[in-house]
């Protein structure tokens, strides 16, 4: 099992190649399973057939946290080849593992996107943004010497990939682990983490840093600028749209639709005025 | 302009397979994609501001459960590519690569549900052995980086002519407007991006 970690590990990057509403990532996670279904059903008889209809089953979770569930899923087709001369015991096994299945597929999802999409995607960005605030790029400005820019712009895609894969991977590879020789006590490794509190401490971390560009931002462009009724229009505005984008954030309705709005308000507004 | 055009179109058609389909390494995000175009069509600095927009106009959308958001590898490259092709200015080149990013959500839905009917089918040719779950993955991955290259090339066929076609006729007002627009993307994306990292649970 140790040495084929890898390979499962690199199937689990294909996932969600043939998703779909029905089932989302069902042929996905059958496509990562079927080596070891091949591997415990040599002979490919009927039970092999029953495998495969047994992991097409709707599935849907995180896609960097699948290992935990095939690790586990594993685990569990290993007991039921082990069951086939027993059929009582085998529809018993096939029970637990479909609840088993379902139940980590959840849990997993929920912390997985807690944890990758709503925490270490935008603090990966706002990292980016320190570095090249740091490297006196000043994103927002269009007169820029372009000659200082590889190597702050270098480091910021590079650490943003990092800080978003470095804990992926490690995630990927641990949690195949954690997964396989979990049990049911430990919910397959997932409590051995606390995850809760490495969010909450990453998601202070990222508030801080977007202060951080926030107002390095402000300071850069607002710094050079006249005093007169072009400065105190675009401060007016963007006030205006800060507030306003806070107050929407209440009704959940996404920046997109503000940026919209205001280009169908700017254009009605210029040429009626 | 046409060849460079196609070669950009594949490799955005490439990255892209990164937001669902292949890895999910993030090599697809806007901020990567679009400094890559902008190193390739020569302006760095329009394709990393481009990027960081496009990311921070998107921040809130998460692709949880069966949510499709808009494309933001789309939106960050339609942006580039217009400019760069036809020498769209940079706030109308934006405001079409949203408009793109959020038509590639329709074309996504139309391939995920297109799936969906083809799944008992593929499904009984799997449990018979007559295919493989790689074969069908393939197919899954090879039909995404057809769509979307065929989606960039038409929206680059249709927006860009009909903008050179336009352009005269635009009234400075209407610059203005897409301007201050354009302006605001970054401050309102700034707050979304702080709220993101809220730790406090949502109100009903």
């Amino acid at each position: 099992m140790e040495k084929d970690k890898i390979k499962y590990i690199l199937r689990a990057l294909l996932l969600q190649g043939f998703w779909n509403f029905r089932k989302m990532q069902n042929v996905g996670m059958l496509y990562i399973m079927y080596p070891y279904l091949c591997q415990l059903h040599p002979e490919k008889n009927k039970f092999f057939k029953r495998a495969i209809l047994r992991n097409l089953e709707a599935f849907n979770t995180n896609p960097v946290m699948v290992p935990f569930c095939f690790g586990a899923v594993m685990k569990q087709e290993k007991l039921l080849s082990k069951s086939q001369n027993d059929l009582s015991a085998f529809y018993e096994q096939e029970r637990e593992w479909l609840i088993i299945r379902s139940s980590i597929a959840t849990t997993v999802a929920s912390l997985g996107d807690r944890l990758f999409w709503s925490t270490l995607k935008p603090l990966s960005l706002v990292i980016a943004f320190v570095i090249l605030c740091l490297g006196q790029n000043h994103f927002l400005n269009d007169s820029v010497d372009l000659a200082n820019w590889d190597l702050s712009v270098i480091s910021a895609l590079l650490v943003a990939f990092l800080v978003y894969n470095v804990p992926a991977f490690i995630t990927r590879y641990k949690g195949f682990e954690l997964g396989y020789n979990g049990t049911e006590e430990n919910f397959f490794g997932l409590i051995k983490i606390n995850w809760n509190k490495i969010i909450i401490i990453l998601k202070t971390l990222g508030q801080a840093f977007t202060l951080f560009v926030f107002f390095y931002c402000l300071y850069f462009y607002f710094q050079d600028f006249v005093f007169d009724a072009y400065l105190i229009t675009k401060i007016t505005l963007l006030v205006a749209f800060v507030m306003l984008s806070i107050f929407v954030k209440k009704w959940n309705i996404p920046n997109i639709y503000l940026y919209l709005g205001s280009v169908l308000v700017f254009t009605v507004v210029s040429l009626f005025s | 302009m046409i060849l460079s055009l196609i070669v950009f179109c594949l490799l955005v058609a490439l990255l892209e397979l990164d937001t669902t389909y292949v890895g999910q390494v993030l090599i697809s995000r806007p901020l990567i994609v679009g400094t890559i175009l902008g190193a390739l069509t020569g302006n760095l600095f329009l394709g990393l501001q481009i990027g960081i927009f496009t990311e921070l106009i998107y921040i809130d959308y998460l692709p949880i459960g069966g949510v499709v958001p808009p494309s933001g590898a789309i939106t960050a490259a339609a942006a580039i590519l217009m400019n760069y092709c036809f020498s769209m200015d940079i706030y109308f080149a934006f405001f079409v690569g949203i408009v793109c990013g959020q038509l590639f959500a329709f074309v996504e839905k139309f391939l995920r549900t297109y799936r969906s009917k083809l799944l008992d089918d593929i499904e009984s040719r799997l449990i018979d052995g007559k295919v493989t779950p790689g074969r069908i993955i393939f197919m899954g991955v090879i039909s995404e980086f057809v769509s979307v290259f065929v989606f960039l090339m038409l929206s680059m066929i249709v927006f860009g002519p009909l903008f050179v076609h336009l352009h005269d006729d635009i009234s400075e007002k209407i610059h203005i407007a897409f301007k201050f627009a354009y302006y605001i993307v970054p401050w309102v994306g700034l707050c979304g991006l702080f709220l993101s990292f809220s730790t406090k649970p949502k109100e009903d």
